[in-house]
């Protein structure tokens, strides 16, 4: 099904927010120091990458 | 360089907390206010699924989050005092009192609707007189449609659901999404925050429960908006140039169908999202154009969102 224009622009803010929050992610794993805080980011790194990928497979 | 795990942080260097806290908010804002409008607005089922998917894990994350922020002590939301929790509590009893009022009249009219008023409000001279919006009409016999728009149909039908664009039994589509922003789509002003934006309160507010009030309207006849008089009016509130019957009304949730009553359906300003349509006149362009029911004349079949 063509994408309308709506869930085109929303499709595309989500995916350049899911970015962008992976990289802060990355960012900060070089400067958190509570392995807490550290497994967490690492969890949530991994969820953001997936979450970009579910969303780019619906760009034909 | 040191790194302190709560408390104090070096000029560039975030601590612990600080990095907590960033990634929190960066979660409630992509949830709040992309995937919930975009669960809301997409019209595919499958991209529909893979944003409430996307929205549930970053709900989830969030809530990790903020756990772990708060074992630390880093985020310990305030209770609420004792005068607050007083004023929701009547709050509350005031919302069960008038829900019971509503169905009081309800029986008490067994079902049968009373229409007053006779002032013509698609006249250009009277339709100014609308304020607020939303609020949906009905000047025939229905029972109180609750868990949807407020919906007036002028027979029997069944309530469709899961698309903005709900046609009647008359093949007239009817928008029932929102207006821009947020909240839910057929439910009318979503909170009782929002009614001082959609024009005050709905007259049955502001009177004894029994009265006719609040129904801007004709006898049912061809659009008049009459409220939901058998209820003691539900004040049928409304926006926007309507200068016939059938014309298409901008800018509010006001439907006219070319049977008789026009129909709210939608919520208004702010939140949330619904359905598949546009949430506004603005958002049409981005939508591709006009529906095509809005290029043929009244009484012609159209009405399928394409």
């Amino acid at each position: 099904m063509a994408l309308t224009q709506t869930e085109s622009w929303y499709l595309a803010e989500s995916i350049k927010g899911e970015t962008l929050m992976c990289q802060k992610l990355a960012n900060y794993l070089n400067q958190v120091q509570d392995p807490e805080l550290r497994r967490l980011v690492l969890d949530l790194q991994r969820t953001c990458r997936q979450h970009v990928d579910m969303l780019t497979g619906h760009i034909s | 360089m040191s790194h302190t795990f709560g408390t104090g942080s070096e000029q560039g260097v975030l601590t612990d907390r600080e990095i907590a806290e960033d990634i929190l908010t960066g979660k409630k804002y992509i949830s709040n206010y992309y995937y919930a409008p975009a669960v809301l607005e997409s019209m595919d089922p499958k991209l529909r699924s893979t944003f409430q998917q996307v929205h549930n894990n970053t709900q989830s994350q969030a809530k990790q989050v903020f756990d772990y922020l708060n074992s630390k002590g880093w985020y310990k939301p305030r209770q609420a005092d004792a005068q607050s929790v007083n004023d929701l509590r009547n709050a509350a009893q005031e919302s069960k009192q008038i829900l019971s009022s509503i169905a009081g009249e309800i029986s008490d009219t067994g079902g049968k609707s009373r229409v007053i008023g006779n002032q013509n409000i698609y006249s250009p001279e009277s339709s100014s007189n609308l304020p607020g919006g939303g609020w949906q009409s009905q000047s025939y016999s229905q029972p109180l449609q609750t868990g949807s728009a407020w919906q007036s149909q002028a027979e029997s039908q069944p309530f469709q659901a899961g698309t903005g664009w709900q046609p009647t039994y008359s093949q007239t589509p009817q928008w029932t999404g929102t207006q821009a922003g947020e909240g839910q789509s057929g439910m009318g002003p979503s909170s009782l925050a929002q009614w001082t934006r959609w024009g005050g309160q709905p007259s049955w507010m502001q009177s004894g429960t029994g009265g006719l009030h609040g129904a801007y309207g004709s006898q049912g006849v061809s659009g008049g908006y009459s409220g939901y008089t058998g209820y003691g009016g539900y004040g049928s509130y409304g926006t926007g140039a309507v200068s016939s019957p059938q014309s298409f009304q901008t800018g509010t949730g006001w439907q006219p169908t070319y049977s008789q009553t026009p129909q709210w359906t939608g919520t208004q300003a702010g939140e949330g999202q619904s359905g598949m349509g546009p949430s506004s006149l603005a958002q049409w362009t981005r939508w591709g154009g006009q529906p095509s029911w809005m290029q043929s004349q009244p009484g012609t079949q159209t009405g399928q969102w394409r």
